[in-house]
């Protein structure tokens, strides 16, 4: 039963994956983006990994997502985009991701109420349970054998943080440079 | 904690450091200090550790070669580093940021070239990745440098993107990452052998975009033009070092010359390599565009030696002997590229050929240095690049690999016509219409010219020292 779910949360994530490098509009693609998230996560809880998923759904399609939707919408492109927005919220826009997000709610509910016990899989060799990885186990990893690797990703992070700062601090364009000009004059 | 770990975290005390005293106080000297110190402690605890037993833990091997190519790529750095001071103060733009990212692209390379876990190496990548991303965009009001950056971090994501794939499904075959595991033949033993192969497949990719091969080479000439030049030279020297030293790492630890479809990819590759790169340097006017195919054709030499396990050792040859060759052809291709980039740092308004009408006559020790990093590259006798070469082609004919040799022998000869141009372009009467008047030599750049002319054509004349270290590193 495990493996058709998997399936159709793999097919999920195929789709909204390809709906959202074909979206005409950025706020759709997004959209379609958060549901490829959803989908992964839901594959990580039913592959045994509960807080991975957590981790997906909080970091991903939460803060990542909602910081994607901010700049998009900030960036303002002309008049166009403006008639475009008010086309933004019509329903016909995004009855596709809420389809295919209201198929990966069906699958949730239909394994916490107990129809499938996702512990179960059948593979090659007949079935076999799958291990549900803790975050105690997980912490003990981090704090263990892979304790540098904390330390290489945090000066990873500080190397990322360093090269975005400075890059995006750069005003000294010469085009830039006459506009602010101007608006002082 | 042992002494191993030593040189990584003096680095990281000196980014940290750097980064302290920037929030303090903005001040280019201060900044230029801290790192120079830093480098040089980091050198002095990888000095200790050559030749002194090494250990192994589930993350990083530290074996008697490690420390030796580490302190390569540190020496590399540091020359690099000596003629930064000057070049960014000619730089419009903020100065002591660039010394931490340098920091962080030598601390990413060496956890690549000590890496022993997929995921050490991956952060190591990224770590670097991230940082030239930094270091390409560093060039003030120049648009060139933007398109560059953004050029960077797209194909640099991208070939992220594939090896993760890669290690993925070598992951699912295998069950475990660690570089040591990879010989075990399937050990899951439910997956047929195409898939390990379509998962070495994906990490070579993303390995030849890093190296800049040939179906994956066509960023690197715009890169090298539109980034600032100290970035050109660490990215042709550190960042490709360390992603070959760990593809060499994990082909031989994973046998992956029993796959013959691997076999015939990499060979492939290689002769595209130095067939392309020299036909596209053949005509090139730009100088650095000329060095970017150059690369391009020299890491299609080296890709030879990826081959060589693949025949049996024969009773001429110790079974170190392609190591040998691998370190001293990377040793001697790095010590000339670095001192062509920091020739170029030395006269900052010379980009095209033309611009160097004449030089020779102008200022005579540029030109001489110019001119015999040149014949390094292009492989004449009494340069320490024939001596690299002749390695390879010893190697190789140890081997019997005449394919490849063959594309070797065509892809030199072609070479050497763009090489000899730059050289002919220098001893040239000047024509009046250049002007060399803003050029002034600085103290740190005639020592840097003597130094770069003493190892290219010491060790070319002289390499059996040199050599000899090399082997008894290999073989302890």
């Amino acid at each position: 039963m495990i493996e058709v779910l998997f399936f159709i949360a793999a097919a999920v994530a195929l789709i909204s994956a390809a709906m959202t490098v074909t979206a005409h509009n950025a706020v759709h693609g997004l959209l379609y983006l958060v549901v490829t998230m959803l989908a992964i996560s839901l594959i990580f809880f039913l592959l045994g990994s509960p807080f991975a998923a957590a981790l997906q759904v909080i970091v991903y399609a939460g803060a990542i997502m909602v910081l994607f939707i901010f700049v998009t919408m900030m960036l303002h492109q002309g008049e166009k985009s403006l008639l475009e927005e008010k086309q933004l919220f019509q329903i016909s826009g995004s009855i596709g991701a809420f389809l295919l997000s209201a198929v990966l709610l069906v699958e949730l509910v239909y394994v916490l109420a107990g129809f499938a016990s996702p512990q179960l899989i059948n593979g090659s060799e007949g079935y076999f349970t799958i291990q549900t990885i803790t975050v105690k186990e997980l912490g003990i990893q981090l704090y263990g054998p892979y304790q540098l690797l904390v330390v290489i990703a945090a000066m990873m992070l500080l190397s990322a943080l360093i090269s975005a700062i400075h890059i995006a601090r750069r005003q000294k364009n010469p085009m830039q440079a006459d506009e602010e000009g101007d608006q002082t004059l | 904690m042992s002494l191993h770990y030593l040189p990584a975290i003096v680095l990281i005390i000196t980014v940290l450091l750097s980064l302290t005293s920037l929030s303090l106080k903005r001040h280019h000297g201060i900044a230029y200090l801290i790192c120079g110190g830093g480098l040089l402690l980091t050198m002095l605890s990888l000095f200790m550790q050559i030749g002194k037993t090494g250990t192994t833990s589930e993350l990083f091997v530290f074996d008697a070669i490690t420390p030796f190519l580490s302190l390569i790529l540190l020496i590399v750095v540091s020359m690099i580093w000596v003629q930064l001071y000057q070049w960014l103060e000619a730089l419009d733009e903020r100065k002591e940021e660039y010394y931490l990212l340098l920091l962080l692209a030598t601390l990413g390379s060496l956890i690549m070239v000590a890496s022993n876990h997929f995921t050490s190496f991956f952060l190591g990548l990224e770590l670097m990745s991230l940082s030239f991303v930094g270091l390409v965009a560093y060039s003030g009001r120049e648009f060139k440098g933007q398109e560059a950056g953004v050029k960077y971090l797209i194909l640099s994501a991208v070939a992220s993107a594939l090896m993760l794939m890669g290690m993925a499904i070598l992951y699912l075959q295998y069950g475990t990452l660690s570089f040591n595991d990879l010989s075990m033949q399937g050990a899951s033993g439910t997956l047929p052998s195409w898939v390990t192969v379509t998962g070495i497949i994906f990490i070579l990719g993303g390995m030849f975009f890093k190296l800049s091969l040939v179906p994956c080479h066509l960023w690197v000439a715009d890169l090298f033009e539109g980034a600032p030049l100290a970035t050109s030279a660490l990215l042709a020297t550190l960042s490709k070092l360390a992603a070959f030293v760990v593809l060499w790492r994990i082909f031989s630890l994973g046998e992956w010359h029993t796959h013959a479809v691997i076999v015939d990819i990499v060979a492939a590759v290689a002769i595209a390599s130095m067939l392309v790169g020299n036909f596209l340097g053949l005509l090139q006017n730009n100088l650095l565009r000329l060095l970017a195919y150059s690369s391009i054709a020299h890491f299609g030499y080296l890709l030879i030696i990826l081959l060589l396990a693949a025949s049996p050792t024969t009773a001429f040859l110790t079974s170190t002997f392609s190591t040998e060759a691998v370190v001293f052809y990377l040793v001697a291709y790095l010590f000339t590229l670095v001192g062509v980039f920091s020739v170029l740092m030395q006269m900052p308004q010379i980009k095209t050929q033309q611009d160097l009408t004449g030089l020779f006559w102008h200022k005579p020790t540029l030109a001489i240095t110019l001119a015999l990093l040149m014949l390094s590259l292009a492989g004449i006798p009494l340069t320490i690049g024939f001596m690299g070469k002749f390695y390879l082609v010893m190697t190789a004919v140890n081997h019997q690999m005449w394919w490849l040799l063959s594309a070797l022998v065509i892809g030199s000869v072609i070479g050497l016509f763009y090489y000899l141009r730059v050289i002919m372009m220098m001893i040239k009467a000047p024509d009046g219409e250049s002007d060399f008047s803003g050029l002034t030599m600085t103290t740190n750049g005639q020592l840097l010219n003597y130094l770069i002319i003493f190892l290219v054509i010491g060790f070319g004349t002289f390499p059996a020292a040199f050599s000899q270290l090399i082997e008894t590193l290999s073989r302890g």
